[in-house]
């Protein structure tokens, strides 16, 4: 053997540049487990779990603040776009680079070698197949909102290993921005299928950060990280949402270490959070505003000067400052800044002006018939106090308000459907994905026939077809002249999440319920020191 | 025990089933169209039609009762519209969790609620009487979201001994245990005191006294079993409310019982899963009455006799 010929002094160096070698290597392997484990195990509790985590089906705050952590969709919105987290540029994700080929026709290169959780590359099938008439955007798709946002597909195609070709029916101008929202993200067909049974899979497979490792209905559910992500490994070994539907519960364990992140937070316990040192509140505007529908058809309101006076009669800022400690916003009526183009930031948006509203009341010989204003107590956060507010405010101006508090604000007798709550939720950052979307002839309002604007919905459909901003902000503003004018309800405000979170974790709330924990918004700060 | 006495109590719960079992099928269905909670705003109306489909909710009402009960024979809960699994599963899930704490809290309750009932009665007028009294008021006043709540802010936010919510160890059920044995240990206390001073009393007692039974022989052997019928009534009550009585608390600590998913499957009109659970819920107290009954008998066969006199 050849150490058997070496003299003393060479063995001695062997030996020595072994053992050192053998410390490089135990020091590596041991930094890289050390690295392994020091990954933070995040725990979120929630107020409430969502049944499947069929992406394109839990479409509520519940259901997409994890679904969003699981799935990717071929283009991204960059919320961090913006620093208030509401940005909405579009980048990169599943798919490299996309171009349209005609107005109709768009095609996307897909990444190479992305991984689904169960081992499975991603390939054009399975993004054509997320799309499909089957699943998604046609007649007989099970998910209730995909025709919705996707029923403009003519047709989608694997037109190559990683190549993806949308045909539309019509032009979108705003397509991408589809591509990169609601019910877009991707799954996995062969697993989907296989898992379908005679709807879909209650688990199916992604491509995103993190993976499904645990689901106890209604108690927790827990996904570890998937390392083979293609987007960065996670800095998380974990995180397990966890359902606690008390707010003071969830405060007090977020105080007491067991939580990380708390969320839907009411504004009025922001003070006490942020009174303890190592936790504090963080809050979001939401791309979203709480809305009063009217029903236009009933006689009551009939006379759109009523309903006009009804929405001058309310006092925003005030209702801002009571009910949200000045902390949220009241938009300029329905348009958003990232409308972007589309915005116009010299509009003058919703006024309160009483005297004008009385004025009107007197001009429509308005009777003090009463007005029926129909809430969920428990749906929307400051519901009950905004209305009894709102109830007031109406009174000041002659309005005879009668506050009803139902479990479904369309129930109930005939002659007391008159006024209901709503929310309205901008999918995408674009009238169509808002005013157009929410109060036009697909939504409820007009399906239930409370409002039913023929020239409104001949602009909407306009709207669809241009492509020009110039051209779509004419065509957006005179929508918003008709909706203003008829007053088929108004904005209250846009209302605030706010989130408890442990003071050492980088992470930004999003204006959409997603929370983000992808490399780019994430990072446990007391173990990276 | 006679087969007479077992056949009419065995009717008797089987008419409250029933009973039950109509009355919140027809409540349900007339408290509002439960696809207008499950589906968003802008779903299509021919999707809506088609779960209307699926799930038989377009069927005329009697047709509809009729189809369940027909299932409920052959064991078919109905199916979950939330989550799509069989209810009963998604019920029976949930059982060991609800079983665990409420069954936590009787032990707990009951314990504690005789043993100071008993010891109250004893002392009468005592200060241990008067702390007793003052516990049995505090325990039935006290709201138990508050006290959870209260103890949510002592034990895991300010000391930090105590997990804050959720279901793991046996740390996890020591809060919630305590706010529901609360209640029942300040109810069970007061009916054992009033029970045992009206015994203590009796004729019966004095002579133990005076013929020199040491007092524990006197208080274990004759007062106890004649002063156990109003306090087996409390219990039995506090058994049949084992599962429905833990809805409050559940929901407080996040426990993931039959209670937090009865409050998640109203807010979602979850037909099935409610039935099953009103079901279950009216068998536990049919069940409990029964055995309620049955105790009266083997502590005090005079009910039996004075029932046979009676028919």
């Amino acid at each position: 053997m050849l150490i058997l010929h070496l003299t003393w002094s060479k063995h001695l160096k062997l030996l020595s540049a072994l053992a050192a070698a053998s410390i490089g290597l135990a020091a590596t392997f041991g930094m890289s487990a050390a690295k392994a484990e020091s990954r933070p195990d995040i725990v979120v509790a929630v107020p409430d779990l969502p049944p499947t985590l069929e992406p394109a089906k839990e479409l509520s705050n519940i259901g997409t603040r994890i679904t969003y952590d699981i799935f990717d969709t071929v283009i991204r919105r960059d919320f961090l776009s913006a620093e208030d987290g509401s940005g909405a540029e579009l980048t990169p994700a599943l798919a490299e680079s996309w171009a349209w080929t005609d107005p109709r026709t768009l095609v996307l290169d897909l990444r190479a070698g992305v991984k689904f959780h169960n081992g499975e590359t991603l390939t054009a099938e399975d993004v054509a197949f997320t799309f499909s008439a089957e699943r998604l955007s046609g007649p007989e798709s099970i998910m209730a909102n995909g025709r919705g946002y996707f029923g403009n597909i003519e047709s989608v195609d694997a037109t190559g290993p990683l190549q993806v070709t949308f045909s539309l029916k019509v032009a979108d101008p705003i397509f991408e921005q589809r591509l990169a929202s609601w019910t877009a993200w991707v799954v996995n067909k062969k697993d989907w299928q296989a898992n379908a049974g005679d709807s879909y899979p209650q688990f199916p497979v992604g491509t995103g950060p993190f993976m499904l490792d645990d689901y106890k209905a209604d108690q927790s559910i827990r996904l570890v990280a998937f390392d083979d992500y293609f987007g960065g490994t996670p800095k998380a070994a974990s995180v397990t949402f966890v359902k606690v539907p008390e707010e003071a519960a969830r405060i007090a364990g977020l105080v007491a270490g067991d939580f990380d992140i708390v969320t839907t937070i009411g504004p009025d316990q922001i003070g006490q959070i942020n009174a303890y040192d190592t936790v504090e509140a963080r809050s979001v505007v939401l791309s979203n505003s709480h809305v009063l529908v009217y029903n236009t058809e009933h006689p009551t309101l009939a006379d759109k000067r009523i309903r006009q006076a009804m929405n001058l009669a309310i006092d925003r800022e005030l209702l801002v400052k009571a009910l949200w400690a000045g902390k949220t916003v009241v938009p300029l009526s329905h348009q958003y800044p990232e409308y972007g183009a589309l915005f116009d930031p010299s509009r003058d948006g919703l006024v309160y002006d009483p005297e004008r509203a009385r004025a009107l009341l007197a001009e429509a010989g308005y009777d003090g018939a009463p007005i029926h204003y129909n809430t969920n107590p428990n749906y929307y956060v400051n519901t009950v106090p905004a209305a009894q507010a709102i109830i007031e405010m109406w009174k000041a101006v002659g309005l005879n308000g009668k506050l009803n508090l139902v479990e479904d604000t369309r129930g109930g007798p005939e002659d007391t459907l008159m006024v209901r709550t709503w929310s309205n939720t901008t999918r995408f950052p674009d009238p169509a994905g808002g005013l157009w979307n929410l109060w036009g002839p697909h939504q409820s309002t007009q399906r239930n026939k409370e409002w039913v604007p023929a020239a409104f919905n001949a602009l909407g459909e306009t709207l669809d077809k241009t492509p020009e901003p110039a051209a779509r902000k004419e065509v957006f503003h005179q929508m918003l002249d008709i909706w203003e004018d008829e007053a088929p309800g108004t904005i209250l405000y846009q209302p605030l999440e706010t989130y408890g979170v442990r003071k050492s974790l980088k992470w930004q709330p999003y204006s959409h319920f997603y929370l983000d924990l992808r490399n780019d918004n994430f990072e446990d700060m007391a173990v990276s020191q | 025990m006679s087969p007479g006495f077992l056949t009419l109590k065995l009717l008797r719960g089987l008419l409250t089933l029933f009973l039950a079992v109509t009355f919140v099928f027809v409540i349900l269905r007339l408290a509002g169209d439960p696809l207008r909670l499950m589906l968003p705003d802008d779903t299509p109306p021919d999707v809506i039609d088609h779960y209307r489909q699926l799930y038989g909710l377009d069927r005329p009402l009697p047709e509809q009762y009729l189809r369940y009960l027909q299932g409920l024979m052959q064991g078919d809960f109905g199916y979950s519209f939330r989550d799509r699994q069989p209810a009963l599963d998604t019920v029976l899930s949930r059982i060991p969790a609800t079983l665990l704490l409420g069954l936590t809290s009787f032990v707990v309750s009951t314990l504690i609620g005789l043993v100071a009932g008993i010891v109250a009665a004893l002392r009468r007028g005592s200060l241990v009487d008067q702390a007793v009294i003052s516990f049995s008021i505090f325990g039935h006043s006290m709201p138990s979201f508050f006290l959870g709540i209260l103890m949510i802010l002592l034990f895991a936010m300010t000391w930090r001994i105590l997990p804050s919510a959720g279901m793991g160890s046996a740390a996890h059920l020591v809060m919630p245990a305590i706010t529901l044995g609360v209640g029942g240990a300040g109810a069970i206390a007061r009916f054992t005191r009033s029970s045992m001073l009206e015994v203590l009393n009796q004729p019966y007692m004095k002579t133990a006294r005076a013929k020199g039974v040491p007092v524990a022989t006197r208080v274990l052997r004759d007062a106890v079993p004649n002063a156990a019928i109003p306090v087996v009534t409390v219990l039995g009550l506090r058994m049949g409310g084992l599962i429905s009585g833990t809805v409050v608390v559940e929901t407080v600590f996040a426990w993931p019982g039959i209670g937090q998913l009865l409050v998640t499957a109203v807010g979602q009109r979850d037909l099935a899963v409610v039935q099953t659970i009103v079901i279950l819920v009216a068998l536990t107290m049919v069940v409990a009455n029964f055995a309620v009954d049955v105790a009266y008998r083997w502590l005090d066969p005079r009910i039996a006799g004075a029932g046979k006199e009676a028919t």
